[in-house]
């Protein structure tokens, strides 16, 4: 190439000259630091636990909202595309969709806060300044509905749409009662929410077919010991320096360690789907049959700025570009290295076995090994392929295994667990409901993977203290519910509480304090 | 932000106060006062070769790439694997027109620390100067979809759009990297609004 054209290209090019320190500012990428609404905190899917014959799935988004944080709380984003995906017959691609949008609507333009309330409504009083005539209306009315009287106290309130794609066919799915579906929101005191638990309830729409959907602020049903697992996994010696007990490992109802999510709020969009709707068969099938086992993600996206304009060909597709994606819990926190997590949350699953030296090869496990100085199985690990492939025990022998993707594994063909039966360590407590088999709001994902990542799924390592290890919570701040959505109702702004270190209570608010070292 | 012949202006008035040197000149001056105060640091000489690199996109001689390469030897010298100066040096390679070397280390830059944006845009770079025109389209749309928003999401996106016969979209994306480029950074701006005026005075 002359000299000339060199200049061309480099004139046309721009000439990229890398600014320096990536190093000092790799969180620079949207997904894992400024993109808060797209954030995907937590993925959900199990058998509904009072209807075997229903799978329910959540997206949780928007991480640790404080309940407090008015006058807007916490909306959904209007501009961001939430979906959650199953696929059925083992290509790591979806097969069935659900398309979450939102839409904001400001009812109040005037009034300085999103959400406000209290009793009857509150009027000007006789000594009121000029202009407002006294017994004139100043505070609407205490909020108990969503729509219509007793929804007076909304300035902002959000409508959502649903579609189901399915067989390439998109499907809009309402409200049975042709009303708008309304995203519930936090709970913002007791002043202004007086029955707030009845409020969030009237959130819960069916849609016909068996199907039923949630989408609003909630409880975190997340549960761990934040600050000690990212301080180089330094955690508590109240919880055995990270090696629990047999006792404290044993009692699923008691925290040693405080709750980092206690007292905080996130987004979620739940949706109750009959199990016919998702399994390739149309029918709900035994756990031995290889048609039972679906695997699930959650995305988010938002719309794309093209490089190719109309009417020049499309070269690009799609209008939308994934911001992050989950389907296994703490894979992008705890197993990604640092320089892909973004490249990763906007891959697509089937392709993951570009990452598959992350996945069966995890620094995670040399990181056990180094600090706790326990024996872990050497690479390629493949006593990990269940949480990336169709494999037993989660999908019944048989089942074509796929490629690795990262996607939540459900055998739909097991019954769900009764409560009083119900491990916090799921299948490794021999809970065949639980993570990895799908994954509850229960279930203690902290423990679990990282008892995975040391080795347990092989029976050679599945001993004492790779069998142990745990962050010393083993429990929610809030009980969670029995019925759909599963989760707690969201936290009160004006009364909710963070467990620290040291403060008494740090089980749902009772018993010891947490430890501080 | 200022208007196109405001900024031109301001840039003129400036380099008449700073005695007739440019932005990237005073950049170069900067750098080799840090160098000479700490001359084992590898940060300093990357601050150089970074320096003097732009000024060879400004002047398209390739004298300044020939210095910024010695530079990236020092800084080598003293860090022998820096990433810094391995971007740095795919930027040496492009400008002398070494597309090919540039693409293939630009592409192990890219395959270690894909979540740097800057690694696929040396990616576009030299899959334009190949003429991969439909790789450096995907690339740029990687940027765009990474980083909405980005500078150098919409620098690359404007390359691309030029060379794919849209040049009002190339000025379109140029604007939008334009107000996101910070006023203070005088070469960098002045480098968008002469691609803008060439692009312009083509249509």
């Amino acid at each position: 190439m002359n000299r000339k054209s060199i200049l061309s290209v480099l004139l046309a090019a721009g000439l990229a000259i890398p600014q320096q320190g990536f190093a000092a500012s790799h969180r620079e990428a949207p997904i894992t630091a400024l993109d808060h609404k797209a954030d995907i905190t937590d993925f959900f899917a199990f058998v509904s636990y009072d209807d075997p014959s229903k799978v329910t799935l959540l997206l949780n988004v928007d991480p640790l909202l404080e309940p407090g944080n008015g006058p807007n709380y916490f909306p959904f984003d209007d501009t961001i595309q939430y979906a959650i995906r199953i696929d059925n017959n083992n290509d790591a691609l979806e097969d069935v969709t659900f398309l979450f949008q939102f839409q904001t609507e400001v009812r109040a333009p005037n009034v300085f806060t999103g959400f406000v309330g209290a009793g009857g409504g509150i009027n000007a009083p006789a000594n009121s300044p000029t202009g407002v005539a006294p017994g004139t209306p100043i505070v609407p009315p205490a909020i108990t509905a969503l729509d219509g009287s007793g929804s007076e106290g909304f300035s902002l309130r959000q409508r959502f749409t649903i579609t189901m794609v399915k067989n390439g066919v998109s499907t809009p799915l309402t409200n049975q009662s042709g009303a708008p579906l309304f995203a519930v929101p936090s709970n913002v005191g007791p002043r202004t929410m007086p029955n707030y638990p009845a409020l969030a309830a009237q959130g819960v729409y069916n849609l016909g077919n068996g199907m039923r959907v949630f989408a609003g602020t909630v409880d975190d049903p997340f549960y761990i010991d934040l600050g000690a697992a990212f301080d180089s996994l330094n955690f508590r010696t109240g919880a055995g320096g990270g090696v629990l007990s047999p006792a404290q490992d044993a009692d699923d109802h008691t925290n040693t360690a405080p709750d980092f999510v206690s007292g905080y709020n996130v987004n979620t969009i739940a949706i109750e789907v009959p199990i016919t709707m998702l399994t390739r068969t149309g029918t709900k099938v035994a756990a031995t049959d290889p048609a039972a086992t679906i695997g699930a993600w959650g995305t988010t996206a938002r719309p794309r700025t093209l490089v190719r304009r109309a009417p020049l060909p499309a070269a690009s597709s799609g209008t939308f570009a994934q911001i992050q994606r989950m389907g296994n819990p703490l894979i992008n926190e705890l197993i990604i290295g640092t320089g892909y997590k973004d490249y990763w949350s906007m891959s697509q699953p089937k392709d993951d076995s570009q990452f598959a030296n992350f996945d069966l090869d995890p620094l995670l496990a040399r990181v056990l090994n180094a600090v706790y100085g326990i024996n872990v199985p050497n690479p390629p690990r493949t006593d990990l392929l269940p949480l990336v492939t169709y494999a037993p025990p989660i999908a019944a022998a048989g089942t074509p295994g796929g490629p690795v993707a990262d996607l939540l594994r459900l055998n739909t063909g097991v019954a769900p667990t009764a409560a009083v039966n119900r491990r916090r360590l799921g299948l490794l407590a021999g809970d065949a409901a639980g993570f990895p088999n799908g994954r509850r709001v229960s279930d203690d994902v902290t423990d679990i993977a990282a008892r995975a990542v040391a080795g347990v799924f092989n029976p050679a390592f599945n001993i004492a203290p790779n069998n142990r290890i745990g962050d010393g919570v083993n429990t929610n701040d809030l009980p969670y519910q029995e019925t759909f959505p599963y989760v707690a109702f969201a936290q009160s702004g004006r009364d909710r509480r963070h467990t620290d270190p040291g403060e008494m209570g740090c089980t749902m608010g009772g018993g010891a304090a947490c430890p501080t070292n | 932000m200022l208007a196109p012949r405001h900024l031109v202006l301001a840039l003129l008035s400036l380099r008449l106060l700073a005695g007739g040197t440019s932005p990237a000149e005073q950049r170069i001056e900067v750098a080799q006062k840090r160098v000479r105060t700490d001359p084992k640091s590898w940060q300093a000489f990357n601050d150089l070769a970074f320096a003097l690199c732009r000024q060879g996109r400004a002047t398209g001689a390739s004298t300044w790439f020939d210095q910024a390469e010695a530079a990236l030897h020092k800084s080598f010298e003293f860090s022998p694997h820096n990433y810094d100066a391995r971007k740095l040096h795919v930027t040496v390679l492009l400008g002398r027109g070494d597309f090919k070397e540039a693409l293939r280390l630009a592409a192990e830059l890219n395959h270690k620390t894909p979540d740097d944006i800057a690694g696929w845009g040396l990616l576009v770079d030299a899959n334009l100067g190949l003429g991969n025109n439909a790789e450096a389209e995907k690339d740029a749309q990687w940027i765009l979809d990474l980083r909405p928003g980005s500078t150098l999401g919409f620098t690359k996106a404007a390359a691309v759009r030029e060379r794919i016969g849209d040049p009002e979209g190339a000025i379109e994306f140029l604007d939008e990297a334009r107000r996101r480029t910070s006023p203070n950074d005088l070469d960098e701006q002045a480098w968008l609004l002469k691609q803008r005026t060439r692009l312009a005075a083509a249509k």
